[in-house]
């Protein structure tokens, strides 16, 4: 009786818990999409929450909201909507020995062990969460991007 | 079995209630230390509770740091360091929430030590608190000797702080936070990376100025 419950408990809550993910791509289908399958894009997102909140959320915060002047936001950053590259360089290399404007930041530190299937995972999931609407973020177009880093 | 679980529940009540009108001491942590003195040729026995050691460090306003800065207040301490990319950035969230609550109270202050002077200068540091938006009559950070910011950790406050090249960020340490009270002894310690944890100290902090109410 009492595991019944719990099964069902258990499944509503996946159920839930999935809906939840889906939600990025109801809300906002890329004008790219045509060149992928939605249920690629759907994977990257959901893939892409999950690395966020092990290697990004504890600075940037659960809703990317930032914490202080210490974490910068996400939501409509401007670093991020410009341009995936230099996005894509700071994820992977951090932004220590940046030439970024002296004391509007401390530096954030590099991730190296991250894959570019990674990379394009997180920012796939930040690029079209929170109302940023980036589209599909491939493989490809980090890879491209990663090479033209300036500093590492 | 429903009567019993009914009673059980009212004496777990009734035991918390007591516990929190009648326990308001927090305990005093770490080893005393008996020692013995010759007065008049008799030996008489004392027990020293442990205290806090001296320290000397400079805070982000460049302004030495000592422990009469401290003098007539509880403080929490805690050490990190800039540059650390795993629990520092939640215990300065934690840390800023204690900020917030105890910020209209001039009996609390906080003091966070970095591991990493040699990075975290006095410049350094100042941003940072720049940055969090925290005033430093509150809220100290010091730099200073590293092997005194090492040494008081570990036999003043009981953590571990060292460098390791295999740690994230270059060093392990603690994510501790400690409770200090008037006369420099630790009264509390908390895990600064746990929302509940904090909790509970703020409300120790409550409790700890409350025993020094006349
Ligand atoms: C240890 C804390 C920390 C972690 C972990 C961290 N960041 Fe950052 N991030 C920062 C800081 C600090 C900055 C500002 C750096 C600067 O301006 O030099 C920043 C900047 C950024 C920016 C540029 C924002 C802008 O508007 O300029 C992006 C994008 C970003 N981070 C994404 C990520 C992602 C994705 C992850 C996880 C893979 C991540 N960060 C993990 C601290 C962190």
């Amino acid at each position: 009786m009492n595991h019944n419950y719990l099964f069902f408990f258990f499944l509503y809550f996946l159920i839930v818990s999935c809906n939840s993910y889906q939600k990025p791509a109801e809300s906002y289908l890329p004008e790219n999409l045509y060149e992928v399958s939605q249920t690629k894009f759907i994977q990257y997102l959901i893939q892409g929450k999950i690395l966020y909140i092990s290697k990004c959320s504890h600075c940037h915060q659960h809703s990317g909201e930032g914490f202080r002047k210490l974490y910068p936001g996400l939501i409509k950053s401007t670093t991020l909507m410009n341009d995936i590259g230099p996005a894509a360089c700071i994820i992977k290399y951090g932004t220590k020995g940046m030439e970024r404007v002296p004391n509007l930041s401390i530096s954030m530190p590099a991730q190296a062990e991250l894959s570019n299937l990674e990379i394009a995972e997180i920012l796939t999931y930040i690029g079209n969460s929170w109302g940023n609407q980036m589209g599909f973020i491939s493989v490809n177009n980090v890879e491209k991007n990663l090479v033209n880093c300036t500093s590492h | 079995m429903k009567k019993y679980i009914t009673i059980g529940c009212l004496f777990l009540l009734i035991g918390a209630c007591q516990e929190t009108k009648s326990n308001f001491e927090l305990p005093i942590l770490g080893r005393t230390k008996i020692i013995s003195k010759e007065v008049n040729g008799i030996i008489t026995k004392d027990t020293i509770s442990h205290r806090i050691a001296d320290f000397s460090f400079v805070n982000q306003d460049s302004t030495t740091v000592t422990n009469s800065s401290f003098k007539d207040k509880i403080y929490v301490a805690d050490f990190f360091f800039i540059n650390c990319p795993s629990i520092c950035p939640e215990m300065s969230k934690q840390m800023y929430r204690i900020y917030e609550k105890f910020l209209e109270n001039d009996h609390v202050r906080l003091l966070s030590h970095t591991i990493d002077p040699e990075y975290d200068t006095v410049a350094a540091l100042a941003n940072y608190a720049r940055l969090l938006g925290v005033n430093s009559e509150k809220w100290q950070f010091v730099t200073g000797d590293k092997q005194q910011i090492y040494d008081i950790g570990e036999t003043s406050y009981m953590v571990v702080a060292n460098e390791d090249d295999k740690a994230p960020g270059g060093f392990i340490h603690s994510g501790a936070f400690l409770l200090i009270d008037k006369e420099r002894q630790v009264r509390g310690v908390y895990d600064g990376t746990v929302t509940s944890q904090v909790d509970l100290l703020m409300r120790d902090i409550n409790k700890l100025l409350t025993s020094y109410e006349p």
